[in-house]
């Protein structure tokens, strides 16, 4: 009878490890090319050392946590999976050479050990997705919730003045959100005059105009008036068509004319300051426009 | 044993009549409510009636439909309403309960209440005269 599989492990720790080493300093990617051997043996014993605890404690969750540990520690790092993979595809094929060589006149045993470990290879593989997996997804949502706070600008242009510039598609999720922001903002800012800019905005349908309608009419109960601006030739279109009441919100074409609308609203106006000399006259028309 | 009845004190300042709910009104107190202030607009003969609300975090539909009908039955006697100081949260309750108080004139305080009925008042003066 030959000895155990964990105990041909640990017989030929040192022998498995130096080639785990070697094999994964001509293999892998950029992060372990970059380490010494030094550096890289510690890690390679690290991970021979949880395989032959899940074969001794006859655990696979020995494994499987080194694997997870690992992976999150170097999530940060843009190969972590691809070098996970080679790692335990190299672990698996150097133990499976040994297991080779040692029992190889003992079929039964060679095909259980065999066994043993592409077991345990496998699901230290499929651990190693399932975290980065976990991770990424978590990565995605955080994303979602930055974007989704970009989303909402309210931005102070004057005095009074407001400018909610809309840019992107508008669901029902958002409008809500934009809707509090507008409001709370009106109400720290107190402003009288509030532009709502849909240059931006792809797409408006019957639900996206009731959600502009809406947080109008929201704001008008604060005493906040609205300007409606950036309405493009398709968006006009689809409003018409639509049979979209806006009759009572002032629009204007675009954001400057809905600024000088709001300045003018509140009595004052743009105007060009004092001629300086050398200004040839069609730029200062050009500014005042 | 009912809730006891709340009444709100309603303040005259200049030709207007200023009342600010700081408490959440139950049904009974809120009708007292509008019938305290048509009262008083008979009284006073007030050109102008702010009702600020700045203090309120919760609205229903019966208190929104109320003022409503408090600025209807103003408007009927004379007198303009404008309502100060909703919170955004209150905004837009009344929104989604349809309520947006379509002839009323709001104001994002009090101060700026007064200041939009004194225009008002005067321009209606400069109309007459």
């Amino acid at each position: 009878m030959k000895p155990t599989l964990a105990a041909l492990l640990a017989e030929n720790r040192p022998r498995v490890v130096q080639e785990l080493a070697k094999k994964m300093g001509e293999r892998a990617g950029p992060t372990y090319a970059a380490l010494s051997p030094e550096e890289l043996l510690p890690r390679m014993e690290a991970a021979f050392e949880a395989m032959y605890q899940a074969v001794d404690q006859g655990k696979p969750e020995v494994l499987n946590d080194f694997v997870s540990a690992s992976m999150r520690q170097r999530m940060a790092e843009r190969y972590a999976l691809e070098e996970m993979q080679t790692l335990l595809s190299l672990l698996r094929q150097v133990v499976l050479g040994l297991v080779d060589s040692a029992y190889g006149d003992v079929p039964e045993q060679r095909l259980a050990a065999s066994r043993t470990v592409e077991e345990l290879s496998h699901g230290a593989l499929q651990q190693a997705f399932q975290v980065y997996l976990e991770a990424y997804e978590e990565q995605v949502e955080l994303q979602r919730r930055t974007l989704s706070e970009l989303s909402t600008p309210v931005i102070k242009v004057y005095e009074n003045v407001l400018v909610l510039p809309l840019v992107g598609a508008i669901d029902t999720e958002r409008a809500r959100r934009i809707m509090e922001e507008l409001l709370t903002g009106i109400t720290r800012h107190q402003a009288e005059l509030v532009i709502i800019d849909i240059t931006g905005v792809p797409v408006v349908d019957t639900a996206v105009a009731n959600h502009l309608i809406q947080t109008i009419k929201a704001a008008r109960l604060l005493g906040a008036r609205s300007i409606l601006v950036g309405i493009s030739g398709e968006v006009a279109q689809a409003l018409v068509h639509l049979q979209i009441d806006l009759s009572g919100v002032v629009t204007r074409s675009n954001l400057q004319a809905g600024i000088e609308y709001a300045l003018e609203q509140m009595g004052l106006e743009i105007v060009p300051r004092s001629l300086p000399t050398g200004v040839p006259e069609e730029a200062v028309e050009e500014a005042g426009r | 044993m009912a809730t006891p009845l709340i009444r709100i004190p309603i303040l005259q300042i200049e030709d207007f009549l200023v009342a600010s709910i700081q408490v959440a009104l139950h049904d009974r107190s809120a009708v007292q409510f509008r019938d305290d202030l048509l009262q008083r607009i008979h009284e006073t003969k007030a050109k102008g009636l702010i009702i600020d609300l700045t203090a309120v975090d919760i609205v229903d539909s019966f208190i929104g439909r109320l003022i409503g009908d408090v600025a209807e039955m103003a408007a009927l006697m004379g007198t303009r309403v404008v309502v100060s100081g909703l919170q955004p949260a209150v905004a837009i309750t009344l929104t989604e309960l349809g309520l947006e108080l379509p002839g009323i004139i709001t104001a994002l305080n009090l101060e700026k209440g007064i200041s939009i009925l004194r225009r008002l008042t005067r321009q209606e003066e400069e109309d007459q005269g």
